[in-house]
């Protein structure tokens, strides 16, 4: 259930940014998601389909791109990607390290249809 | 049929909920109030440990609860009978509280007036940990008949708790229950998390957490 909220946000962005485009329709959305979101892309359509009714974007497929897990080592600077969150460096061991990618959740373009 | 074409947005869903947030938490730096974000399973001991809590700092701070429920008034009531000033907030079936539904109910409660502000979240280790809520700090939950392995399966919740105190040690004896296989295991997602292994019944290693908690009041507010 917690792709509930994030699809709501999904779908505020995506009519706000249709209508300053003046869309007629929005034929598909391509939305980047961090690897470390353990979002199920499938959920996340079936929501957006029900909590888009009524609305412009309402019919548009979701294009779901996983964009991978990279952390840096504040020690040492070494950039590492990660199939899952890893705090400890690879080079140096150390612990310092920051999430450069990975929990980002945004909407890249949509693809509209004008009038 | 129209023309077809593609505009680039490059927003995040989360802008509106964080720049809230932000927002937030210069606000309560700004109030001189430092709030916590209590996060846990349900039947964790949430309410329990925030009763002891309160009960600990009182005579220094002045201190509010807003306690967040998808429906019922029965945690708001536990504080009221305890004589701690408390509000209870509804998220209208939503799985943790965000940055919108903080504000409002910091603006109900008129928040400004305490030096900690605790919100008991919603009952739940994911949906919380995916929302900044704009508090000072994230404190988890964790107790001993949940198990040691939360942090292997609820790695978020431990990323970006800065505390995690594990709850209900008086159930050692009926539990089988690694303290160091947790201590590794919440480090490993988050090296800088302090644990504090506590009982909210029987008050024992309470000590520790309260100076820890009341040290980050003292910094905050000052």
């Amino acid at each position: 259930m917690h792709e509930l909220p994030v699809t709501q946000g999904l779908c505020d962005l995506v009519v706000r940014e249709a209508d300053r485009a003046k869309a007629s329709k929005v034929c598909s959305i391509t939305v980047k998601m961090g690897a470390a979101c353990d979002y199920v892309p499938e959920i996340l359509q079936e929501y957006f389909d029900v909590l888009s009714e009524g609305t412009v974007a309402n019919g548009a497929k979701l294009q779901i791109e996983t964009v991978p897990i990279t952390m840096r080592c504040n020690d040492c600077n070494k950039e590492y990607e990660t199939p899952h969150y890893n705090p400890f460096c690879p080079q140096c061991s150390g612990n310092h390290t920051s999430m450069i990618t990975g929990n980002e959740f945004y909407v890249d373009n949509i693809e509209i249809e004008e009038e | 049929m129209g023309n077809i074409r593609v505009i680039d947005v490059h927003q995040s869903v989360f802008a509106v909920n964080d720049e809230i947030a932000e927002k937030t938490r210069q606000r309560l730096k700004k109030e001189k109030t430092f709030m916590v974000n209590l996060m846990a399973s349900p039947g964790a001991g949430k309410t329990t440990t925030l009763l002891r809590t309160v009960n600990c700092l009182n005579n220094e701070f002045n201190i509010g609860v807003m306690e967040a429920d998808i429906d019922a008034t029965v945690d708001a009531e536990k504080m009221a009978e305890a004589g701690v000033a408390s509000i209870q907030v509804h998220t209208g079936g939503e799985c943790a509280m965000n940055a919108e539904m903080t504000k409002e109910a910091m603006d109900e409660f008129n928040t400004a007036q305490y030096d900690i502000l605790f919100m008991e979240n919603v009952g739940n280790l994911v949906c919380p940990a995916e929302t900044d809520t704009g508090a000072s700090v994230n404190v988890a939950i964790l107790s001993i008949p949940e198990g040691d392995d939360k942090p292997l399966k609820y790695p978020l919740m431990f990323q970006v708790c800065h505390a995690v105190l594990i709850n209900k040690i008086d159930t050692r004896e009926y539990f089988p229950f690694d303290d160091k296989a947790v201590v590794e295991r919440i480090h490993h997602h988050n090296p800088d998390a302090k644990i504090f292994f506590v009982s909210a019944k029987t008050g024992e290693g309470f000590d520790e957490w309260i100076e820890w908690l009341s040290g980050n009041v003292r910094e905050w507010n000052k």
